[in-house]
């Protein structure tokens, strides 16, 4: 088979630059005018401080076992609506993205109302002395229950452009369905696994609606980087903008990797 | 060691209803017009597809039935298809061995053996390079060993030179003809190409919307062509019609109001009225503006359908009377002296003894 070329860059009216140069401002103007407010200077000792510590150790801890929660809830669930049809499928892949369009504090509310002390299955659970709302596990829950919609919808999409040739070229030499899915599916997803996860991670990392709102703002325990930014805007907006360059600095990141995956993969999938 | 691969098999969605065999150790083509049934076939063996009455079977071992399903994975099978699919984030050898490992060969035991078949397909100096490194003729070789290193009972071949180019295909072909019959195993290639049926294949079943209407070896099925896509594919006009009530072997063929004569080649005490073919090739077919003078020739009007260059010759398709279709090759200059153009109504002749008459059974 021919490798496809890249086609040619189609030339393109040259106003359309003008409003293309306004978006790209729009975003650029508000990082910058972040950057230039931020003290550089005294970046590590608004970062040492003890609430600056519990929060950044908060978020990153909140946020891997988020990750975790999220591939391995999220990933099932990606490959069983990917490949199954009819109505419920429907549904199942609507509720699966519903929260990612959700306003987070309903988000938040939700979870509140249904695991929450006196909620629907929170009441049971306090019965047994199990107590999520207001927890750290409150702020994993948040988290999961914001970003895997992220990583299912990476993973998802991926799924349904896969050629269906590869699994079924492994299954006639043999390879059982779940060696398929771990030696063929899987590796030929890793790009859309990659990046949907570095999607999710950014999700959670931002979370904040629904933290709150189900969590609370408890330094050390529920008080992630966000939260931890809002509520220094107002007493010391300067320890407010280094935690700000903190969660600029991991997003950017995030989507540096997912960039430089998804440029790695397409140059796989013309093989 | 090989055996039979016995398919009775109905699939009411797909309007398919066929019992054929694949006879052991001999590789079947599987021919007919698109969408005859020919993947549901390979299908059915593959185990993608289960039959919604009768069964498919290797010998004596049940592949498919009412009461069973041995799902793909658990078939002694190989696929190689028109993509040759190898495993983009594998390299080659670990595509050969792939296989080999997933019927239970341990690393070192696949590899080994990996490399015994890529040396095969003469491929050894690929066995490091990344798969989606390959051109797609060297890729489709690793896709042949890699089908062929788990040692199959059935190998499928669902139109695997058809995204080839003519001079990588000639050498895949003869690939497949020196690895084919050294193999031992029970092969079905679907193919639309004549020269792989010649080249490759030893018997032939025809599907023509989900049904069997021929089977056979070769040389038979194709010298004497039941139906018009076997005749198209053995590259002779086929007319049908019915023998003569008086005395066919004499008399000839009604096709329509025409009389065809040729050289009767079905038993002496043919019926008349009974079903007959008459086939010859488009190279004893001669064009003529004027009614051409009488000898012991067959004489029919026939109307240009459409002239098709080819190279030193030129092909005309013909309509005679009935409809029915036929193709002359005339020499270039010879068609040029006649200035043809659809729609024009000329004389075919074709001498009686270039001509072969036959019951359709």
């Amino acid at each position: 088979m021919s490798r496809a070329r890249t086609p040619q860059a189609r030339p393109l009216p040259g106003w359309l630059f003008v409003p293309a140069g306004l978006a790209l401002a729009f975003v650029a103007l508000p990082i910058a005018g972040l950057l230039t407010r931020v003290p550089w200077l005294r970046l590590p000792a608004l970062l040492a401080t003890p609430e600056s510590v519990d929060a950044l150790a908060l978020s990153l801890q909140t946020c891997a076992a988020s990750l975790i929660l999220t591939i391995v809830l999220g990933l099932p669930l990606a490959l069983a609506i990917a490949r199954s049809t009819g109505p419920w499928a429907a549904v199942a892949r609507v509720l699966a993205v519903l929260p990612m369009v959700l306003p987070p504090v309903v988000a938040g509310l939700a979870l509140l109302v249904t695991l929450g002390r006196r909620g629907l299955l929170g009441a049971h659970l306090s019965a047994f002395g199990i107590e999520i709302g207001f927890t750290t596990l409150a702020v994993v829950i948040g988290q999961t229950f914001v970003a895997m919609p992220y990583f299912v919808i990476a993973v998802e999409a991926a799924l349904r452009t896969l050629d269906p040739g590869f699994e079924q070229v492994a299954a006639t030499l043999g390879a059982s369905p779940s060696r398929v899915l771990s030696r063929i599916t899987l590796p030929l997803l890793a790009p859309a696994f990659v990046s949907g996860a570095a999607m999710a991670l950014a999700r959670a990392l931002g979370e904040f609606g629904a933290t709150l709102t189900f969590a609370g703002s408890l330094q050390g325990v529920t008080q992630t980087l966000p939260q931890a930014i809002y509520l220094a805007r107002e007493v010391e907006p300067d320890a407010a903008l280094a935690l700000s360059v903190v969660l600029l600095g991991l997003a950017a990141a995030l989507m540096a990797v997912s960039g430089l995956v998804n440029r790695a993969a397409s140059g796989v999938s013309d093989g | 060691m090989a055996d039979d691969v016995l398919i009775t098999a109905a699939i009411d969605a797909r309007q398919f209803d066929v019992d054929a065999t694949l006879a052991a150790g001999r590789v079947t083509a599987i021919v007919g017009p698109n969408g005859s049934g020919k993947s549901t076939l390979v299908g059915l063996v593959s185990g993608e597809l289960r039959p919604d009455r009768g069964s498919v079977s290797l010998g004596l071992r049940v592949l498919s039935d009412a009461a069973a399903h041995v799902p793909t994975h658990r078939r002694p099978i190989a696929l190689l298809a028109q993509r040759p699919l190898l495993f983009p984030h594998l390299d080659v050898v670990d595509n050969v061995a792939f296989g080999v490992r997933s019927r239970g060969a341990g690393k070192a035991e696949a590899r080994e053996r990996a490399l015994r078949e890529l040396d095969a397909v003469g491929a050894t100096r690929l066995a490091s390079r990344r798969a989606r490194a390959l051109s797609g003729g060297e890729a489709q070789r690793v896709a042949l060993a890699r089908a062929l290193a788990t040692d199959p009972a059935i190998v499928l071949l669902d139109e695997p030179l058809a995204s080839l180019d003519v001079a990588t295909a000639g050498a895949m072909r003869a690939l497949l003809a020196e690895r084919l019959p050294a193999c031992g195993a029970t092969v079905a290639l679907v193919t639309h190409d004549p020269l792989d049926i010649w080249t490759l294949a030893d018997d032939l079943v025809c599907l023509e919307a989900g049904r069997l209407v021929e089977s056979g070896p070769i040389a038979e099925v194709l010298a004497r062509p039941r139906t018009g896509f076997l005749a198209d594919l053995s590259g002779v006009n086929l007319l049908e019609g019915t023998a003569d009530p008086h005395d066919p072997a004499a008399n000839g063929v009604l096709v329509g109001a025409d009389r065809v004569l040729g050289l009767w080649e079905g038993p002496e005490d043919a019926v008349g009225g009974q079903h007959v073919m008459a086939t010859f090739a488009p190279s004893a077919v001669a064009l003529f503006r004027t009614p051409p003078a009488g000898s012991p020739r067959n004489t029919w009007d026939v109307r240009v359908v459409d002239v098709d260059p080819r190279g030193a010759t030129v092909r005309v398709n013909l309509t005679v009377a009935n409809g029915q279709r036929l193709s002359a090759d005339l020499s270039a200059p010879g068609a040029a002296a006649l200035s043809l153009a659809p729609g024009d109504q000329l004389h075919a002749q074709v001498k009686a003894t270039q001509v072969f008459l036959y019951p359709r059974h």
